[in-house]
């Protein structure tokens, strides 16, 4: 980062991103290295191996399911080690070749212990920390609750709708103290080469046309949106981001609480931001 | 009664004076056809009659104009027939191996392929407007969140009924493992007592099944989510393409099977409409990508048969009448060093063309060709064109290719032939009859008539416009009738050989041009006459000069015993000539009757063997009534190397062999032809004026004497169309031509001696050639008998002594007797 780059969140130093095999972690990768190219940050990859489960495989109640089958077999902690391994494996490929495709610097991390844990200390708050949650997942995951709940930096989970093709970003913002959020919001718009639209909470703090004002010179489709009131649901209402839109929500009150965190991130089927 | 001919009768000459016109350009074109009344029947019969199998076969010798009738007959004949339909094939969706055939009118055919062409070119447009229309992606949101949601609750009821009991699903790279937990953390099963161990076992295993069950779900759910997303599809598909296909129905409604081909071109659509809206995706190293396009493209038309230009019904001249050509093909396109197909690559053949219509074929060409017979009758018979590749039509191959709905088939077919081959397809090939039931049978030859010559310098005209030659004159027709004749070989006649007078008339404008004359005169036709025969005699011209240098004995003055000119004729492709053969005869005492020697030594063919033993039978029949004939002779034509063909000189080798048994010497300034029957009465021969011209050039070159001449058949007089030089020589008194009816009449005229007449007993006048001849196979015969039965000894009575008899004179045939 040079002296005239501003601190994250506009440029992030480091993209952390965890990836395991699950299906969306390919997108997640894909994100991570177009986000990474276009900002020039250094990508590292994540790989947990869940401390949890191999505890679990230690023991002699350990017993796995199946995913397809649904057959039932003894999980051993040799075998689960081996398995994990070969995962993490295929994952580190898996990133060297899309690293390289995307041109971006690259680092691979493997890590044991409590998945979110191990992902928050990996991490700084000057780090940008990209998850990926599952399609199949009513609400969210114990590890992205777990960190969304404790994360102090920025956390970017992106949703089971996720699209390499996202091209808008829809910034919230109530106050001036948001204006950095609006800055970041519009670098990533700049950076997927789309539209900027912001969120305005009546009788906020920040009008239109200091926005205007802090977005002069930009080229960027600028859309203004009036919110009723500061809530989630005025948020997801009838004009809310469609899946493929990227949400950014700045820090402070009242995105700082985490009911509220995970209010929006239960709604959200897109991705979203969440700057710390 | 021998007679000598005048030298009119040598060359029947046609009056230029007869026709009425300056030149033939004043002739109006007339296009009938003389002197062929029976094939022009017959071709008019087959050409019109609405039956099938009455298919024609126009037989006949090269030249004579087949072709030239039959295409007059279609001209008019074709334009007034409707034109057939339109042939199309189009993928059979049910079965892409059997293509369908559509028939449609003349016309149709292209028409539907270039809408399908349109349609291809609308359905992605249209499907991917109808695909990213916000209905669509609303209602396919909904339903793929009915479906996680259908699939996930059962998994969140299993997984509520775990957090209920203290237990956590983690993940694992396999599937999935279950955890106890306190305070919603994960505990390690070792810090259980064994009591809360085996409760937690009952507790997985119930887990478990829940989760088994949800898993069992799974498949069924995500059937039906696909069910319900294929119903959506085929509901938006439907109202995206319906607008398109109600156009083509609309412009299409008459043809039912166009409206069932879009009926499944329609359900092909709805099958997989999503792969179609990728139809723009270019096709990967492997052929990947690109189905949509390949889907697109079995909605296509293959106008395999277009009539959309065709006036009237089709007339077809296959020139390469292979099997493929005939019947149809299918193409191969190299695909990943594989050859693939499709009904695309369907090609039509000549017998889909002329559908409705009229193929014309040359019979030898057809025969020539590997199966293309059999494929031809094969299709005429059944009355379908099955498009199938050769080697398995033979049951050859085995491989997977198309099969093509064959055509029906509805044709006249005129093959194109000669007489030979007619027939022998009809002693040898039995369906041959039952499928061309209609000879047109093109005679080679026409009368000479009044009319007719009016009529030639119609055919002449015609001919001369057809090919922008000079119009003639009325000598140049004159002389061409005069040609013609001669090409016939009968003064009385014309040929209907048509090539031949074409050829002629070209080569005579040819010189007429040259000269610079405006018309064709009979001097052009008599140098184009004399061209090509100059051109064509180098065989003929070194006989004559060997005969000339003395290397061929042929002699041309005095008398001989035993020996006889006669007269061959040698055909070289369409040129014929004359030349004289030495023809000797040798007797003695024996019964083995008359040797042919060419016949012994495999030269002679069948008709030349015929009449030599003809010639037994006259010797028997004439001088050995009463006995048997005791005579061994020999015939031979001296200095001949190669076969020996025909009777023609029969005659001449029964006057060699009276002459050798009678010796009495034979005149050799005189020629002979004729064939002779068992009566001995002289029978016509061909060539007759070749081979009169044969030897007289022999005789004008060594200078003629005046009593130099040639024997021909009265018969053939009829035939004579001697070249001028002949004629001119007979006028002058210094060549004769006679013409004769017996052999007697000829042995008179070539012994000097009357043949003589027998009495009430048979026996023969004094001084004639039979009493001769029968005096000696009398003597012969009495030897003979003497010989095989001596008589006994019987002492004589004294003083009575018996003559010695003189010994015979064996045969002296052979010497020179002048």
């Amino acid at each position: 980062m040079t002296a005239e780059d501003p601190p994250f969140p506009r440029r992030p130093e480091r993209i952390m991103v965890a990836l395991d095999e699950a299906p969306t972690s390919e997108r997640v990768l894909a994100f991570a290295c177009r986000l990474a190219a276009a900002t020039g940050a250094r990508l590292t990859g994540l790989f947990v191996e869940d401390s949890q489960l191999l505890e679990l495989a230690g023991s002699g109640l350990a017993r796995e399911l199946g995913s397809y089958s649904g057959a039932a077999r003894s999980l051993s902690a040799s075998g689960l080690e081996r398995a994990l391994e070969t995962q993490a494996g295929a994952v580190q490929q898996r990133l060297q070749e899309a690293a390289r495709r995307a041109g971006v610097r690259w680092s691979f991390r493997m890590l044991r212990g409590p998945i979110h844990r191990e992902l928050l200390s990996a991490s700084g708050p000057e780090d940008l920390l990209i998850l990926g949650r599952g399609r199949r997942r009513r609400g969210l995951g114990a590890a992205v609750r777990r960190l969304v709940e404790e994360g102090r930096g920025s956390i970017l989970v992106l949703g089971p709708e996720l699209t390499p093709e996202s091209r808008s970003v829809v910034v919230q913002a109530a106050t001036e103290d948001a204006e950095p959020a609006i800055l970041a919001a519009a670098d990533l718009a700049a950076t997927l080469g789309g539209a900027l639209e912001v969120l305005l909470p009546a009788g906020g703090e920040l009008r239109e046309p200091r926005l205007r004002e802090l977005l002069a010179g930009r080229r960027l489709a600028l859309h203004v949106r009036t919110l009723a009131r500061l809530d989630v649901d005025a948020i997801f209402s009838e004009h809310g981001p469609r899946d493929a839109d990227l949400l950014v929500l700045p820090p402070g009150e009242p995105f700082d609480r985490r009911e509220v965190r995970l209010a929006v991130l239960a709604r959200a089927r897109g991705p979203v931001l969440l700057l710390g | 009664m021998t007679r000598e001919l005048s030298a009119q009768e040598l060359n029947r000459r046609c009056d230029p004076a007869q026709f009425a016109f300056g030149t033939t350009a004043e002739l109006e074109a007339d296009r009938r056809v003389f002197g062929q009344e029976r094939a022009v029947s017959a071709i008019e019969l087959s050409l019109e009659i609405a039956q099938e199998d009455f298919n024609l076969f126009a037989l006949g010798p090269a030249g004579t104009g087949k072709h030239t009738v039959v295409g007059d007959h279609l001209d008019r004949l074709a334009p007034t027939r409707p034109a057939p339909s339109d042939l199309c094939y189009v993928n059979n969706f049910e079965d892409a191996a059997r293509p369908s055939l559509l028939e449609l009118p003349a016309g149709a055919g292209r028409r539907l392929a270039r809408d399908m062409d349109q349609l291809i070119e609308d359905v992605p447009l249209a499907l991917r407007q109808a695909f990213e229309s916000e209905e669509y992606q609303q209602r396919r949101e909904a339903l793929m969140q009915e479906g996680r949601e259908t699939a996930e609750g059962a998994f969140e009821e299993a997984r509520r009924r775990a957090a209920e009991k203290n237990v956590a699903i983690l993940r694992t790279p396999g599937g999935m493992a279950l955890a106890p937990t306190k305070d919603g953390e994960v505990i390690s099963p070792d810090e259980l007592e064994d009591e809360q161990k085996a409760q937690l076992e009952r507790v997985f295993e119930e887990i478990q099944e829940q989760l088994r069950a949800a898993l069992r779900q799974m498949p069924r759910a995500e059937r039906a989510q696909r069910e319900k997303g294929r119903a959506l599809d085929r509901e938006v598909t439907g109202a995206a393409l319906e607008p398109l296909f109600e156009e083509l129905r609309r412009k299409h409604h008459a043809h039912a099977g166009v409206l069932s081909f879009l009926r499944a071109v329609e359900q092909d659509l709805l099958r997989d409409p999503h792969g179609l809206v990728e139809e723009g995706t270019p096709l990967g190293l492997f052929g990947s990508g690109g189905d949509g396009r390949q889907r697109l493209r079995g909605y296509r038309v293959n106008v395999v048969v277009d009539h959309a230009e065709t006036q009237g019904a089709p007339v077809v001249h296959e020139e390469h009448p292979t099997y493929e050509n005939l019947m149809g093909r299918i193409d191969h396109r190299v695909q990943m060093g594989a050859l693939t197909t499709d009904y695309m690559l369907i090609r039509s053949g000549a017998l889909h063309r002329a559908r409705g219509g009229y193929l014309l074929l040359e019979a030898e060409k057809v025969l020539m060709q590997p199966y293309a017979w059999e494929g031809l009758k094969r299709a005429l018979a059944t009355r379908r064109i099955r498009v199938e590749p050769l080697g398995r039509a033979l049951g050859l191959i085995s491989t997977t290719t198309l099969e093509p709905e064959p055509a029906p088939l509805e044709v006249r077919v005129v093959l194109f032939g000669s007489p030979l081959l007619y027939y022998l397809l009809g002693a040898y090939d039995t369906d041959f009859q039952k499928l061309f039931k209609v000879a047109a049978d093109f005679d080679d030859q026409m009368p000479l008539e009044p009319e007719s010559r009016q009529l030639y310098a119609h055919l002449l005209a015609r001919i001369g416009r057809d090919a922008h030659l000079l119009p003639l004159d009325r000598t140049g027709v004159a002389r061409m009738v005069e040609e013609s004749s001669r090409i016939a070989g009968d003064a009385e006649r014309l040929t209907a050989l048509t090539g031949r007078v074409s050829d002629l008339l070209k080569e005579a404008d040819h010189w007429a041009r040259r000269e610079g004359g405006a018309a064709i005169a009979a001097d052009h036709v008599a140098r184009a006459a004399a061209s090509k025969e100059a051109r064509s005699d180098r065989v003929r011209e070194r006989i004559h000069r060997e005969i000339l240098r003395g290397s061929i004995f042929i002699d041309s003055d005095r008398a001989r015993g035993g020996q006889v000119n006669g007269l061959a004729a040698a055909a070289l492709g369409d040129y014929t000539f004359g030349y004289p053969v030495r023809i000797t005869a040798r007797t003695s005492m024996g019964k083995d009757g008359v040797l042919d020697i060419e016949r012994e030594v495999e030269l002679g063919g069948p008709i030349h063997s015929k009449g030599v033993l003809i010639l037994s039978g006259f010797l028997s029949g004439r001088y050995a009534s009463n006995e048997p004939l005791s005579l061994s002779a020999s015939l031979v034509f001296e200095q001949s190397y190669g076969g020996v063909e025909g009777d023609s000189a029969s005659s001449a080798e029964l006057y060699a062999l009276l002459s050798a048994i009678s010796g009495l010497p034979l005149r050799q300034d005189l020629a002979v032809t004729g064939s002779v029957d068992q009566h001995g009465r002289v029978q016509p021969i061909g060539a007759v004026n070749e081979k009169v011209e044969g030897f007289f050039d022999v005789c004008a070159a060594r200078g003629l004497t005046g009593s130099q001449g040639v024997l021909i058949p009265e018969a053939n007089v009829k035939h004579l169309m001697l070249r001028p030089r002949v004629v001119e020589a007979v006028e002058r008194g210094t060549f004769h031509v006679y013409a004769i009816a017996t052999v007697d009449e000829g042995i008179a005229l070539l012994t000097g001696a009357p043949a003589g007449d027998p009495d009430e007993h048979g026996a023969y006048p004094e001084g004639t050639v039979n009493r001769a001849v029968s005096e000696r196979l009398g003597e012969l015969g009495r030897r003979l008998r003497e010989l095989e039965n001596p008589t006994p000894v019987v002492e004589p009575p004294a003083g009575h002594e018996v003559a010695a008899e003189e010994p015979v004179v064996e045969d002296w045939s052979g010497e020179d007797a002048t």
